[in-house]
């Protein structure tokens, strides 16, 4: 289920691998009670995204709602929104 | 095939995240999920660069020999020493910081661990003051006030805001974030603060006037001066003000309150600030130094309950005594008092000053080290140890003082042994030399 309207893009290179997003993110607390208790995903298909590697991973775009908390939490701009009005 | 290792601990930070995952293929890690951009590198670099193990210098080059010489070698160093030192601790496990202790005994030396450099204060404070403690759990389901004083969680303890402090949802904070109000004390502009409801960018080396200030608030007097640490007296007020409304308050603080002018003092005054915020207003609060080291806590903690004392203890008497300034580790370092030095868990060749370091370069030095770092060029011992946490078991204490027993992810290489073992092995040594008369 491919989400046309919003796109997250990341920086790999400016990621702390904080989590701040992760665990922020409504849908991955919603979705994954580990999210909600701050700890790192244990459903991967039910999450936005996860840490990989030590730098964000966006692994299921399509749950994006684009309500923007990610960006809110993310000190270092590695995580924007683009919000594609044309479709 | 690549394995993937669930609920590893990290060993990297005093965080020890315990949700790690990390892939293995072949006895190689070759990826990790949930762990920070530093822990991700601790398990990434920890099978490349290691040094060779063991080595002994012999015409001024390290040269290979086998254990059984290292281990002969090293007990031989200690046993001729009068004053050796015992320095380190912060890497490595409980269990061998327990060997430690006995081995210093043993060899009537000085033991002492990287707190000493770092939050030292910290502890000298607590055992003036008494402190309010609490674990990280107690602070994810209670705090609504989080205050980070000289302190920066987003580049020292990546974790620390979304796995235990700001982020996560609590049982009486549901809506995680949205829940608690985070205050950041730092004269810079960093990660943290930028994430912070409120930024109070003090002058540098004013932390303890701006505590001061506050305890005047909060005990009815005048603040006489129009700023104080360069943040106006009406900012000051309207920041105790908002502070009062909250229920449950953490104070987080790091080297820029313990090794900043005053030391323990800061801290000192940071604990009455905390008692009074509970005595006068009624909010709940407790401290929490962020240790750095992932079981530097555990140090101290081991160190105290095998000694008494918690860092610097000197057995030169035969039993343990404790005075900071005289008997820690830089201090017999400048004053060119200790004659061979043991360390372990820890990197003096990027902390300790010149002087120091120019001490150590002149007596023997056994440095149990798994990888290559700048100290192997002034050691005459060496041992690449299987490293706590990837390669071996062990226990480590988190910065809120809960002890986590540390997994082993892969196999050591060949010649690597835990440090628990290359230190038994040193002791029984020296015991069976001290037992000759040697
Ligand atoms: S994108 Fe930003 S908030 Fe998310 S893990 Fe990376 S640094 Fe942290
Ligand atoms: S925050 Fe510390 S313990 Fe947690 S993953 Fe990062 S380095 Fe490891």
């Amino acid at each position: 289920m491919d989400n046309k309207l919003y796109n997250l893009v990341t920086k790999e290179e400016k990621c702390y691998g904080c989590g701040n997003c992760v665990v922020a993110c409504p849908v991955n607390a919603y979705n994954d009670p580990a999210v909600a208790g701050g700890k790192g995903p244990e459903q991967l298909d039910k999450v936005i995204m996860c840490v990989e590697n030590g730098v964000i991973k966006i692994l299921n775009m399509g749950l994006c709602k684009g309500c923007g908390t990610c960006i809110e939490e993310c000190p270092d701009g590695a995580i924007g929104l683009e919000v594609n009005y044309t479709t | 095939m690549i394995e993937e290792k669930e609920n590893i601990v990290c060993p990297f930070c005093g965080c020890l995240c315990d949700d790690g995952v990390v892939k293995v293929e072949d006895n190689k890690i070759v990826g990790t999920r949930n762990l920070c951009r530093i822990g991700h590198k601790k398990f990434e670099s920890a099978q490349h660069g290691r040094a060779e193990s063991p080595r002994i210098r012999k015409n001024g080059e390290l040269v290979p020999v086998t254990l059984e010489e290292a281990f002969d070698k090293a007990a031989e160093i200690l046993v001729n020493a009068e004053r050796p030192l015992f320095y380190g601790w912060s890497a490595t496990c409980a269990e061998a910081t327990q060997v430690g202790c006995e081995l210093t005994e043993a060899c009537r030396g000085i033991i002492d661990c990287t707190a000493t450099i770092c939050h030292a204060p910290s502890i000298e404070a607590i055992q003036d003051q008494g402190a309010p403690l609490s674990t990280l759990g107690e602070v994810m389901n209670r705090a609504d006030l989080i205050l980070y004083w000289g302190c920066n969680p987003m580049h020292a303890h990546p974790r620390h805001m979304s796995r235990y402090s700001v982020y996560p949802r609590g049982f009486f904070r549901k809506r995680g974030r949205k829940s608690r109000t985070i205050m950041v004390f730092d004269p810079r502009r960093t990660d943290t603060a930028k994430l912070a409801d409120l930024h109070v960018q003090i002058s540098p080396a004013s932390d303890h006037m701006l505590v001061h200030t506050f305890r005047e608030i909060l005990n009815s007097y005048d603040v006489t001066h129009e700023t104080v640490a360069g943040i106006p007296a009406d900012a000051i007020r309207e920041t105790m003000e908002a502070m009062a409304q909250h229920q449950w308050c953490i104070l987080f603080f790091g080297m820029g309150l313990t090794q900043q002018m005053g030391k323990d003092r800061n801290i000192d005054v940071a604990i009455q600030l905390m008692h009074e915020l509970n005595k006068y207003i009624g909010i709940r609060t407790t401290l929490m130094p962020m240790r750095g080291h992932f079981n530097v806590a555990g140090a101290n903690i081991t160190i105290c309950s095998e000694t008494g004392y918690p860092f610097a203890v000197d057995f030169s008497r035969g039993y343990p005594r404790y005075l900071p300034g005289e008997t820690s580790a830089m201090d017999v370092l400048y004053r060119g008092e200790v004659d061979a030095m043991l360390n372990i868990g820890a990197n003096p060749g990027t902390s300790f000053s010149n002087r120091a370091l120019s001490h150590m370069a002149k007596i023997p030095l056994i440095n149990i080290e798994p990888h290559n770092q700048q100290l192997l060029q002034i050691s005459d011992v060496v041992f690449s140890p299987a490293m706590v946490g990837i390669e071996c078991e062990g226990t480590a204490y988190r910065m809120d003082n809960v002890p986590i027993k540390l997994r082993k992810v892969v196999e050591p290489p060949e010649n690597r042994l835990p440090d628990v073992v290359i230190l038994t092995e040193i002791l029984k040594r020296v015991k069976e030399l001290k037992g000759k008369g040697a």
